[in-house]
């Protein structure tokens, strides 16, 4: 009996001090993160273009935005160039920094100074990077053009090209995300036990056995990770877009976050863009549920 | 087999040097046009390098606009951020890992769910709060919002987990209150935890964008990537050099902090594993 008690009153004050420790977060969660949250739901059933008072129009947002989708209006083409975007990221981005990883990880001498040097983008913000980039792009005295011209091959327009501005885009983005990406996938293969390749070597496997066999079913967490991730912030693209071309050559560029972005704040149809905000969320919910179902079903754990 | 393995360094050498390089030529070509003479651009170049260095760009870059001004309001918003985090963040997670109430396991399940929601999502309705708060313009748009983060709760309570619990029970036996366990001992022993979770959020709040180009217009309150917008946004096509001159302004410290502190910046990445 009165141990009982003696366990009740501990609950309580411990009780009592996750109150103090957790209310800091709780709160900035509730009215920062939660709130805004239901706060999007609810606007987006309303048409409101923020200097006339806010109309109740139930799902009408949503049906425009399907409506628009299924008649091939703007906003199908700008889920088409997210798309685009992605499909021509991602992929890349992670062979390339798979190739990285994989060189880094032969632990040669200077090898500290190339991870430096490939982080630098990393560290750098993306609009400094953008107006790089803008200038290396440029038709007429980018680095890029003159390189080509050196060689006696015709340079695109780059960014002003309707056929090479999303190309080019994705090439920046690459180019940015390499360091980090490889740096994930060297912290995968550093985390696979060197048994496995001293018993592959017993084996007899040669240098590509050993890849496809340990290290690519062994890294398959950071694969899957790294994957979603990516693809999830390929739909969230914005910066670069806003700062090297603002969407132009329109609509070749207008990527989904950035439609978002205008029709909020240079349209100001906030219950339309709070609809085309939830919708993003549902897809990247979506995304992100798969990987985690997968991560449970097919993932090796070494 | 030991010809092979020659071969083999030598080819990674001749491929990182080849990505290193294209790695450093878009900074090189940034430093390079930032001196060159403004009108030598829109003529035929002769050469790879400037007439001379002009630095008469970087004068022209932070008297058009006020980098000086931009680089402090960065710099605080960016530190306040970070302490922020750091405190709500490791006062959840020791409720998490370490104090047993009712709803524990639910209450953090909460925490983990709000992770998935992208900022993109809260955009609106946090600009609006903005509006009613009387926020616009100002540090507090900048910074409290930011001074939360699910994730970083659930990185730490990770953290924490690992500490053996030994060293509480004496402390515990000796009447210490969880105030002073979580302060004398947790907090000193994840001191890197701690730093590699704030390199990261400093990381993510000096290079933020979205969200300030939509809170601030005045000025004297923006950050430096929108004063960076706004130097473009002045300039256009018109004068490279100077627009080069800003970006290095604006690039250069975190490039030095990251070289000074890049340890904790890698062990931020993979600890993290996301990119604000």
């Amino acid at each position: 009996m009165k141990k009982v008690k003696k366990k009740r009153r501990l609950l309580g004050r411990d009780t009592l001090a996750a109150i103090g420790f957790l209310s800091p977060s709780l709160v900035g969660l509730a009215i920062f993160v939660v709130g805004p949250i239901i706060g999007a739901a609810t606007i987006s059933l309303f048409d409101w273009e923020i200097l006339t008072p806010p109309k109740f129009v139930g799902f009408a947002n949503y049906v425009a935005i399907w409506d628009e989708l299924a008649n091939g209006k703007v906003l199908r083409q700008v889920f088409a160039n997210t798309l685009y975007f992605t499909a021509g990221t991602v992929p890349l981005a992670m062979a390339v920094s798979l190739g990285i990883a994989l060189l880094l990880n032969r632990k040669l001498f200077g090898v500290a100074a190339f991870r430096v040097i490939y982080f630098l983008p990393t560290v750098t913000s993306i609009v400094a990077l953008s107006i790089i980039w803008r200038l290396m792009y440029n038709p007429d005295y980018g680095l890029i053009n003159r390189a080509l011209e050196m060689i006696h091959l015709p340079g695109p327009g780059w960014l002003a090209d309707p056929h090479w501005a999303m190309p080019a885009i994705i090439i920046m983005s690459v180019w940015t995300g390499i360091g980090y990406n490889s740096i994930l996938y060297l912290a995968g293969m550093q985390g696979i036990a060197s048994s496995y390749y001293d018993a592959a070597q017993v084996d007899g496997a040669n240098a590509w056995q050993q890849f496809r066999h340990v290290t690519w079913p062994l890294l398959s967490p950071t694969t899957l990770f790294i994957f979603t991730m990516s693809i999830i912030s390929g739909f969230q693209v914005f910066t670069q877009i806003f700062m090297m071309t603002s969407g132009k050559p329109t609509p070749e560029t207008q990527v989904y976050v950035y439609h978002i972005y205008s029709q909020a704040f240079t349209s100001f149809r906030m219950g339309y863009a709070s609809a085309l905000a939830c919708v993003l969320f549902v897809i990247i919910l979506s995304i992100t549920l798969i990987q985690l179902s997968i991560t449970k079903r097919w993932v090796h754990y070494g | 087999m030991k010809k092979r393995r020659l071969f083999g360094d030598i080819f990674a050498y001749i491929i990182l040097c080849a990505v290193g390089i294209s790695m450093l030529v878009p900074f090189c070509w940034m430093i390079i046009t930032s001196l060159r003479d403004k009108t030598e651009f829109f003529r035929e170049i002769t050469g790879l390098l400037p007439t001379g260095p002009h630095w008469s760009n970087y004068i022209d870059a932070w008297t058009t606009m006020p980098f000086g001004r931009y680089f402090f309001n960065s710099f605080f918003v960016a530190v306040v951020v970070t302490f922020g985090q750091m405190i709500t963040c490791s006062f959840a997670a020791y409720a998490f890992a370490r104090l047993k109430f009712r709803g524990r396991e639910p209450l953090f399940k909460g925490y983990l769910s709000t992770m998935m929601i992208p900022q993109q999502v809260t955009l609106i309705p946090l600009f609006l709060l903005m509006v009613k708060f009387r926020w616009l313009d100002s540090y507090y748009a900048l910074i409290v919002p930011f001074l939360v983060s699910a994730y970083g709760c659930f990185l730490l309570k990770q953290f924490f987990l690992t500490i053996p619990e030994d060293l509480e029970d004496a402390a515990r036996i000796d009447g210490a209150s969880h105030w002073s366990i979580f302060w004398r001992i947790i907090l000193p022993l994840s001191k890197p935890a701690l730093a590699a979770f704030g390199v990261f959020t400093f990381l993510a709040s000096w290079n933020s964008f979205i969200w300030p180009l939509i809170v601030i217009s005045r000025p004297t309150m923006k950050t430096l990537p929108i004063g960076l917008q706004a130097l473009q946004g002045f300039y256009g096509d018109g004068n490279w050099a100077v627009l080069m001159a800003g970006s290095v302004i604006a690039a250069l410290p975190m490039i030095v902090i990251f070289l000074f502190a890049q340890r904790y910046f890698i062990e931020g990445i993979t600890l993290t594993g996301i990119k604000g």
